[in-house]
Formats: C-alpha cells, structure tokens, sequence
C-alpha cells in the first residue's frame, strides 16, 4: 500500500464520487484512498489488527462527519489525540452546518470544516480549493 | 371766677355808657336849641333883607316913574312895568317869611300904602302919556308921591327896627343857648373819660386776672394725667391734652387731623356715637363711657370717658386709660370666678361624699355592720341582712357570733373565743378571711369573705368593729368552673399542639388525649374506634382503661362494640347512665356489664366525609352523665377526627405531591427525549437530505456538461427544470434547519449596534445585484439588546425581501429607520415595492405561507415566520402594513436593557 496525498472519508458513493470528479479535475485525485466508515479510516490511519502496521499518514484527511461505526468526530478525536496523526491536516467535508458539530470539531483541532454546497459548481470549487491548498500550497512540519 | 368777676366790670361799663349818653343827650338837646337860635337869627337877617329889597323895588317904582315923567323915555317906562310886576312876588315872599305880629301888622299897614303909591305912579305915568311932560311934572309936583313914599319909608323904617329889636333878642338867646351847650359838652366830655379811664383798668385788670387764670387751666391741660380734650359736633377734635399724645402714641397734628372716631375700635363706634350725638343732640352728660382707642403701635387702649356738653355744640371731656385697670380687673374677676367655682366644686364633692358614704353604706352589695365590745350588732346595712336572711333590725342588738357565725363550714362549733372578727375588738387588729361561711336564718350556710376593722373611740380607746363581709358563693362556683375550664383548655390545646405540628401520629394523638380525659371526666375506661364499612368492623385506635378488657390497640372488633352506628351516623351520641338498668341490653352492654362499666357513652367522630368513628367512655360507678362531661367528650372527639382528618389530608397531599413529582419527572424524560429526537431528526435531515440532492444536482449537471449536446432544447429544459427544482430543494431545507436551530438557541443578551448591522446587511445584499435605479437608506438606528447574529438574521431578511419585492419597480426605493412610539423604539425596514392585501397580513409570518407565486418573487416563505420567531424569542413584536402595488412596511420592537418591553404609556 503505498503513500497517499487524500484520504477520503465518505459513506455516500455519489458524494465521494462528486468529490474525486471534482479533484480530478484539477489533476488532485491521483493520489487519494477511499474508506466508505470511521471504522474502515481507523483501520487505515492506525493499522488493522492482522494486517500489518499503518501506511505512511496522508497529506489531507476529508473527514465526513456521519459515518456508520464510528462517526467523523470520533475520528478526529483519535487523530489529534495520537502523537504521529495529530499534524495531519483533517478538513472535515460535511452536511452539517450544526454549530454544535463546528464548535466540537474546531475543538478537538480541525484544521479546516467545510460545509457541502447542494450546488454542484460551488460543491467542486470547494474541494478543488481546499485540495489545493492542502497539497500544494499549504507547507506540512517536517 | 368768670361769673362773678364781670359784675363790677360790667356796671361800671354800663355806667360809663349811660352817663356819657345823658351827656350827648343833653349836649344833643342844647345843639337842637342852639342850631333853633341860629336858624332864628338866620331868618331875621332874611327878612330884613327881603323888607330892604321890597323896599328898594317900591323906590325903583317911584324913580322909574318920576324919570318917565320927566323924560318920557320909554326905556323907564319899561323898567317902571317890571318893577311893577315883580312888587307882589316880593310882597307875598316877605308876607310868608314874617312871623312876627308886629312886623305882620306893619306889612299889612303897608299894602294899601303900597297900591296907592303904584296907582299914583300909574296916573303920573298917564298923564305924562297923554297931558305930555307939563301935566306929568304937575303931577309929580303935587308932591303927593313924595307923602307916600314917605309914608311907606316910616313903615319900613318901623319893621326895621322892629327887626333890629328880634334880632338882638335872638342873637341873645342864641349865645346863650351856645355857652350852655359848650358847657354841657365839656363837663359830659370829661365826666365821660374818667368813667372810660376807670373801665379800662378795670378791664385791664381784669384781663390780667383771666390771663393768669388761663394759664393755670393751661397749665392743668397740660399737666393733667388725664386725658382732656375738646371736641366738636363735627367729629373732630378740637384741642387734646399731651396726656392723649403719650396715651396713644399719635402726635397732636395726628389726632387732630382725622375724625376721633377712626381711632375708636370699630366694634365700639357705634357707642361711641351714640354717646356723642345724645351729648350733642340732647346736651345730656357723659359721666362713664368706656371705648377702645387705637394705639399707634395699633394696640387698643381702653379710655374712661367723662364728657359735658356745650350749648355751642363743643364737648368737654376728660379720658383716662384704664386699659391696665381692666385688665388687672379682669384678672380679679377670673381670680374670683375661678375661687368661686373651686368653692363650689368643693362643695358638691363634699356634698357629693356625704351622700356618697350613705349610699355605699344602704345601696353597696357588701354586708356591712358594727359590733360594740360586747359583740352586739350596732348597726347593720340593707345588704348584709339580705345576704344572712333576716332583717336589720332583727340583727340590731342580737350577738352577731352566736346568731350567724357559730359553726365552720364543716358544721364544728365555731368557738367564740376563736372568732377573728370579734378578735378585731380586742387586739386592735384588722381580720380578714376570704374562705369562711356565716349562718343564714334559714339553717343554710353562706360561703363569705370578711374583713373586720377595729373602731377606737376619740380618746383611741376601742370601742367595737367594724365588719365587711361579701356573699362568695358565686365566686366560689366560678372558681370551680373556671378551674375545670382551664383543665379543659389545657388539654385541648395540648391536642391542638400535636395537631398543627404533626409531630406525632393520629394514634398518638388520641391516645393523649384519651389520657387527659380520663383526668378530667374520672372515667376507668376510654377507646376510640376506626370504621371500616367493607369489613363491618371497627379498629381501636387508641385505649385506656383499668382491668381487663377487650378492648386493645389494633384490635378488630365488631361494629356494634361502638354502639348503634344509626345514631352515630345522625350525629347523635349514645348516653347510658346505667348499664344496669337498659331495657333491653345490647351484646355491647353486656360485653361492657361483663367488664365492670356500670355508665357509658359513645360519641361519634366525624368528618366531612361522615363517620369514621367513635369516642367511647367508661365508668365503673353508676354516674349521671352531666352535660358538661359531654361538651367535653363532644370536644375530645371533635379534635380526634381533626387530627385524624388532618393527618388523612396529609398523607393524601404527602402521596399527590410524590405523584405529581413522577409525572414531572417522566414528562420531562419524555420531553427531553422528544427534544432528543428531534434534534436526531434536523441533524438527519441535515446530513442526509442534503446528500441525495447533491447527488441529483451534481449527477445531472454532469449530465448537461457531458451529454447536453446529445439532448434536444426540451431535454436540456427537462434537466434545468430538475436542477433548479433541487438548488430550491437545498434551500427549503437551510431555511428550515435555520428556523428549527433558532427555535432551540437562547438569544445572548449584548448590546447590539443595529445601523452597522442593517448597513452590513444592506451592502451585502445589494453588492450581490447592484441595480443603478435603487436607492436605500439607512437611518441612524438607536442600538438595541440581544444576539447580534439573530438581529442580523432579522435585519437581513426583512432588507431583502424590500429589495426583492421592489426589485420590479422603475425606481426602487427601501429604507430603513427607527421612531419612538409611546414610550419604545419601533424598526422599520420600509420599500415601494408590489405591497400585500392587509386581508392576509395574518398570514405573513406563517412558516411557508407566501402571498406571492413562486414565478412572481422567488423564496421559501420561511424568512418572514423566521424574523417572527427571532423577533419574539427576544420578547419583541413584530407586525407588516401595505398595500397591494405600493409597498410594505416591516416594524418591529425589541426590549431594552433590561429585557423588558416598554409599557406603552
């Protein structure tokens, strides 16, 4: 399994596949890694039991924040609480506009929160800014 | 002085004047006499010379007539006839003027001298007329004329000396009369002025006397303490004494210038004119009049008049101010009014306590009467017979000791010797015993309390006693009752005490208080019962009693062990005085008979909700059951079925109060799961809702960019149809999820700068769509309390439904401001724009109602309901007006700093 730019958290197939269109676009979704629940970005980010350690942490997680199994927030949660994981960039990508689920998130560390536009041209100029920014523009601690 | 004086004066006066009047008189009679002599002398020398010119005229005649005759010129002729006529004129005139006879007699001679003498003329003058000269001087020749005129000549001649003679005469009398005359008036003249010389220093003497007399009235005037005055009938005074200047304060020029009466106080006025005007009028004397004058210092003196009257209408009057006298009289008479009075109320007290110790003695409740040494009644009062049963005088004289005081209350002999209140007779003592008896006539003893008062003589010797003594029985009784009354109370109150503070179980309760009616009734038994309908039986809920009994605590017992519950339940109480002696004896009266209860009640507790139970007591002796030992039963038992009401009623709230605690309680579960729920239900809808619109909206727009060239111009609309449909989807749902969050957030409480927020919403706004035809304005806007970003939010919608709503205007025009109405400030946001029918003004601020077709002016019909509830939550109001075509304003309040609405004032 070799290193990713994105990882994406997403359970909604048609949001996940808006999201990848949208960074491919911008030539931004050649390196990304898909899970469909919290469980399955766990496993991922920390290592399944069984199946050997971690990959090298993403350069960006896009974080949904209702997940089946174990929801978004609580994977912010692990995240900014592990030594290794907690200077990766989490921009969560979500629904909500749930002051409650901003102030939660910006709480445990989220570097960014976006909230998903309906509108299918603002929607991709989201995704498209923020890959960029994350992956070009934005200069991770070494 | 005055009327004596001018006697001498007068006299001497008059004197004076009558003799110099004699004088004048004398004098004007000898000047009468004297101008006569004149006047005589006068006219003599006028005859004379009237004779002479007579005589002269007749000479004339006879020259005029001679010189005719011998020239016969007629000028004499002429001369000769004018004499002639003038001749009886002057003969007539001499005739009258001659007065005396012999002078008459001689004139009366001379006429016919005097005719012939003109006669003869005539002829001469005739002839020498008609003869001529010749004949004429013959004639006169005849020497005829000349014997006439002769003739006449000796006859004047006569008169003449005649005349002479009077003359003589008369200057003699007239010279005479003269020096008599002058003589007269020099002695008259010189008498006259030594009377005047004498008059006058008399006069001046007089007057020196009435000018030191003056001066010593001056003086008097002057000096007089009183007050002197003259007045006059107009009112006025004439002259004041210094004495009124330094009595009343006013200067002299003061008094003097105003009528006196302005100074009398007005209620003596009319007195005071009163007075005047009989002085005046009737010229009646004034010897005592009082009236108040008025000080400059505007006090009011009092003044005593004295006034006498003038006939020429001038009052003479002396004052003196008595005001102090007054005064100080007064005082005396208050003095002696006020001794006078005291003398009198002295009296009557006295009078009063004369009367007063006879009526305590015949009319006061208490016995009273006298022993002597001997211990023999002296005297005895109406009410001390009546109390011991006999007459006073079947008392008088009797030993009081043996006849009513011989025996104690036990019936023991009552030792005379031992008696206190023939002790008081002997020992000098006072006795008093306040719980003894005395014996009435009729056998019957009286309770009394008596006090017995040694009685000395005037030499302090004692001489006998005097007692007081009371009928107590009353007393006594109501003692007793009062005693038993407290006892009750006691009880009662203690039961009351447990009652109110529910220390202590309903059983506790009424075991206490059973306890203390055993006390107060001596009753051996005492229970008190529950009924229970269902089971037909009755609980004992409390019990005392002595011996055996089946009657215990929580014991079961039929109904009946009460008494009949038919009467209970009346109200009434069963009463049994002898169980012995029933007609028809019960299963109770039995079982109670068995027990050794001879008399016995039950008195039945009760609530409002009827019988619960019954009091019931015991006695062991036969008893007539008295109706206070029932009014205290009846008591007990009513406060036992409070207590137990009360403690029901306790329990009762006790078990409401825990179940509406469970409700609360499990409302509010339900409330908070509900509320749970919902909050599930928005964040579902949030995050799920939103997905499969995005995907509808992303997939077809992908579609339109994809394969929009393969689709015709209606496939192409199909699909725009579809996407807007989702974008107006999207925003339902923001709108919705927006109003459900502000429904649960508690506004913050901060001041809030509302221009800057409408200015920022504004520019918001319309920077997304400028249009150069739009104007609006934003007011200075008063800073309001409350969440910013709700106020923004209300601000916000409101501006833009302006805008959108004027948008299709030519000129658009919105404003935004504030007014002050009644005490509060109103917002309005303000447009020109398509308005709305104020029929559905109602309906403005629904959620999703709209008053517009979706095709006219796009929107949710959430934004209005949304500033509503913002609006509201802050405690504000908000309201619309408009008109279909012309515009629509939006007003709304909000509190102030404290959180609350104005009141409209």
């Amino acid at each position: 399994m070799n290193a990713v730019d994105i990882l994406l958290v997403e359970d909604n197939p048609h949001d996940a596949e808006l999201t990848i269109k949208a960074l491919a676009e911008k030539r931004l979704a050649n390196r990304i890694w898909h899970v469909k629940d919290g469980a399955e970005a766990l496993d991922y980010l920390f290592g399944a039991p069984g199946r050997g350690p971690a990959p090298a942490a993403p350069k960006v997680v896009l974080l949904d924040l209702k997940l089946p199994k174990v929801d978004g927030m609580e994977v912010l949660a692990k995240m900014k609480a592990d030594e290794r994981l907690k200077l990766v960039p989490v921009v969560i990508l979500t629904s909500s506009k749930e002051e409650r689920d901003l102030l939660e998130s910006y709480r445990l560390g989220v570097n960014s929160y976006i909230v998903k536009p309906v509108d299918f041209d603002q929607f991709a100029k989201s995704v498209q800014e923020l890959g960029l920014y994350w992956l070009l523009l934005n200069e991770p601690p070494r | 002085m005055a009327g004596t004086r001018p006697v001498p004066l007068i006299v001497g006066f008059v004197t004076a004047l009558a003799f110099l009047g004699g004088v004048g008189a004398l004098n004007w009679q000898h000047s009468v006499r004297m101008g006569e002599s004149a006047a005589l002398v006068a006219h003599t020398h006028h005859v004379q010379t009237r004779r002479n010119r007579l005589l002269v005229l007749i000479l004339e005649i006879e020259s005029k007539q001679r010189a005719y005759a011998l020239t016969g010129r007629s000028e004499f002729l002429d001369k000769f006839e004018e004499a002639v006529l003038r001749l009886p004129q002057e003969e007539r005139i001499l005739g009258e003027l001659t007065r005396d006879e012999r002078q008459k007699a001689a004139l009366f001679a001379l006429k016919p001298l005097m005719a012939e003498r003109i006669a003869f003329a005539r002829q001469t003058v005739k002839l020498r007329q008609i003869s001529g000269a010749e004949a004429a001087a013959r004639q006169v020749a005849t020497l005829k004329g000349k014997r006439l005129t002769d003739e006449i000549r000796a006859l004047f001649a006569l008169m003449d000396a005649r005349g002479g003679e009077l003359l003589d005469e008369r200057s003699a009398a007239a010279r005479r009369e003269t020096g008599t005359t002058l003589l007269l008036g020099l002695t008259g003249t010189a008498l006259g002025f030594a009377l005047l010389i004498a008059v006058f220093a008399l006069v001046l003497r007089e007057n020196r006397r009435r000018q030191r007399a003056e001066a010593e009235v001056d003086r008097f005037f002057t000096f007089s303490l009183d007050m002197l005055c003259i007045a006059g009938a107009d009112g006025y005074f004439k002259r004041i004494s210094p004495a009124f200047t330094q009595a009343l304060g006013w200067s002299e020029e003061e008094l003097l210038a105003r009528p006196f009466l302005d100074f009398v106080h007005p209620d003596d006025r009319a007195d005071t004119l009163h007075v005047v005007e009989r002085q005046v009028v009737a010229g009646k004397k004034v010897l005592q009049f009082e009236n108040r004058y008025q000080h400059k210092d505007g006090s009011w003196r009092i003044l005593s008049w004295k006034s006498m009257p003038q006939p020429d209408g001038l009052m003479y009057a002396t004052a003196r101010d008595v005001t102090e006298r007054t005064q100080a009289e007064k005082e005396t008479q208050k003095l002696n009014d006020e001794l006078e009075r005291r003398v009198r109320e002295r009296t009557a007290e006295l009078d009063g306590q004369r009367q007063h110790s006879e009526l305590l003695l015949n009319s006061i409740g208490e016995g009273l009467y006298g022993l002597d040494l001997d211990g023999l009644v002296t005297f005895m009062n109406p009410a001390g017979a009546e109390i011991l049963g006999y007459s006073a005088a079947e008392l008088l004289g009797q030993p009081m000791h043996a006849k009513c005081h011989h025996a104690y209350a036990d019936g023991r002999p009552f030792p005379r010797e031992d008696c206190p209140i023939y002790a008081a007779k002997r020992d000098g003592q006072v006795h008093h015993n306040s719980d003894d008896v005395m014996w009435r006539k009729d056998g019957s003893a009286v309770a009394v309390e008596y006090t017995s008062t040694p009685m000395r003589d005037k030499e302090g010797q004692l001489s006998g006693a005097i007692v007081v003594f009371r009928d107590i029985t009353v007393r006594k009784l109501a003692e007793k009752a009062l005693r038993r009354q407290a006892d009750r109370l006691r009880n009662l109150h203690e039961t009351d005490m447990s009652i109110l503070q529910a220390l202590v179980s309903p059983e506790a309760i009424a075991q206490t208080s059973l306890h203390h009616l055993r006390d107060l009734l001596r009753c051996e038994r005492a229970s008190v019962g529950l009924f229970d309908a269902e089971k037909k039986q009755v609980r004992v809920l409390a019990a005392e009693a002595e011996g055996a009994t089946v009657v215990q605590i929580g014991k079961d017992l039929p109904e009946e062990a009460y008494g009949d519950l038919e009467i209970l339940r009346r109200g009434q109480m069963e009463i049994v005085d002898d169980l012995h002696g029933a007609a028809s004896p019960r299963a109770v009266s039995r079982v109670l008979q068995v027990e050794g209860a001879r008399s016995w009640i039950s008195v039945p507790l009760r609530t409002e909700r009827g019988l619960i139970g019954a009091l019931s007591l015991g006695w062991t002796a036969r008893r007539t059951i008295a109706p206070e030992d029932v009014e205290i039963a009846v008591e007990v038992a009513a406060q036992i079925a409070v207590a137990l009401e009360q403690s029901r009623l306790l329990q009762e709230s006790k078990r409401h109060a825990a179940e509406l605690e469970r409700r609360v309680q499990e409302r509010t579960r339900e409330l908070a799961e509900a509320n749970k729920e919902l909050e599930a239900f928005t964040y579902s809808v949030s995050h799920d809702l939103r997905a499969p619109l995005r995907a509808i909206e992303g997939f077809s727009r992908m579609l339109v960019d994809g394969y929009g060239g393969r689709l015709d111009d209606e496939g192409r609309r199909l699909l725009g149809v579809v996407r807007s449909s989702t974008a107006r989807m999207a925003r339902l749902i923001d709108d919705l999820l927006d109003f459900s969050r502000i429904g649960r957030k508690v506004p913050e409480r901060q001041e809030v700068d509302m221009s800057a927020l409408a200015r920022a919403a504004v520019e918001e706004l319309v920077g997304e769509k400028p249009v150069p035809s739009l104007k609006v304005s934003v007011g200075e806007l008063p800073a309001a309390f409350g969440d910013r970003a709700l106020l923004r939010q209300v601000l916000a919608n409101l501006i833009g439904n302006a805008l959108k709503y004027s948008g299709k205007k030519a000129a658009p025009a919105v404003e935004v401001g504030s007014a002050r109405e009644g005490g509060e400030t109103v917002y309005f946001v303000k447009d020109n724009g398509a308005g709305f029918d104020m029929r559905y003004a109602g309906k403005l601020f629904g959620v999703f109602q709209r008053l517009h077709h979706e095709g006219e002016f796009e929107g949710t019909g959430v934004g209005l309901a949304l500033a509503d509830r913002i609006v509201r939550r802050h405690g504000g109001r908000i309201w619309a007006e408009g008109k279909v075509g012309e515009g629509a304003v939006f007003r709304f309040t909000l509190p102030d700093k404290k959180g609350e609405i104005h009141e409209r004032s």
